[in-house]
């Protein structure tokens, strides 16, 4: 009994590590752009950085979307609404005209981590951010 | 001889329970199998369309599926006799009730048997939860229509 117990301890470890560890973006904020404009770049990192209860964040900017992924330590994921409402209204004063959206959902920072690495056309890319955004909004 | 003289004696005879070991089991498989429910969530959260927010229903129907394999084999009842309420509190548990009574009262028929009794144990489970977040969803309506927070 003792060991089969111990057995299923390591096996969900490894399963867990395993689940974790796969395609993790190293760098600690990352930007995509459709289009080459670099200058907004430094103004993401700015503003993403002066929220010290970030762990991660990944912006992806197509036309006028800004999609924003960011990842919360965990003793700050209390306030996480309290964290994206600040960060959406900061990114709204950075970016006036953009539709932006900042979400703390692991879902969407997940999946704009996954379109950084994809060669997408901007078609394809439009409609991934356009799901994303439908995602986002879905209750329960 | 009396109650608690009885009581007395039941208690000074029968054998110590280790609270510390049943706690230490406890906590140990009840986390094993919440980090089994937080993998699968995460599986759906990374293979399927959902959000964290969404991803609980699907990661709560595979788990209480999880608990109906085991449960229909016999070894839930295994698991629960070393883990207590570590095997209990979880989702799992809470399947393994309704599950149990279901087996239990297959040969008095389907409707009557299974239909009357699946959920004898859980009914209460259900009761009490969606009376208190009856209450809960009042207070903070409440709140909110005073304007203290917001939804």
């Amino acid at each position: 009994m003792k060991r089969n117990v111990f057995r299923i301890l390591i096996l969900a470890c490894s399963i867990q590590l395993l689940v974790a560890c796969a395609g993790e973006q190293k760098e600690k904020f990352a930007t995509y752009h459709a289009a080459g404009d670099n200058g907004s770049q430094s103004a993401i990192e700015k503003l993403l950085k002066e929220e010290k209860s970030i762990k991660k964040g990944t912006a992806v900017f197509v036309d006028d979307v800004v999609l924003v992924g960011v990842q919360i330590k965990p003793f700050s994921k209390l306030k996480r609404t309290k964290i994206e409402e600040n960060l959406q209204k900061k990114f709204e004063k950075e970016f006036p005209g953009k539709d932006v959206l900042v979400s703390t959902d692991f879902k969407i920072s997940w999946e704009a981590q996954k379109l950084m690495k994809k060669e997408l056309t901007e078609e394809e890319l439009k409609k991934k951010i356009k799901k994303l955004q439908d995602l986002a909004k879905e209750e329960t | 001889m009396n109650q608690k003289d009885y009581e007395q004696l039941q208690t000074k005879l029968s054998p110590k329970t280790p609270i510390g070991l049943n706690v230490l089991k406890a906590f140990l498989v009840g986390g094993i199998i919440c980090t089994v429910g937080q993998a699968i969530s995460f599986f759906y959260i990374m293979n399927f369309d959902f959000t964290e927010r969404t991803a609980g229903n699907p990661t709560v129907a595979t788990m209480i599926f999880i608990s109906l394999l085991l449960t229909g084999f016999g070894l839930y009842k295994k698991l629960g006799q070393f883990a207590g309420a570590g095997s209990a509190v979880p989702v799992t548990g809470f399947g393994n009730a309704v599950i149990s009574a279901a087996i239990e009262h297959k040969t008095e028929g389907i409707v009557l048997g299974v239909g009357g009794n699946i959920f004898k144990l859980a009914g209460s489970v259900i009761l009490f939860g969606v009376v208190s977040a009856f209450f809960v969803a009042l207070v903070k309506l409440i709140l909110v229509t005073i304007g203290v927070t917001h939804w």
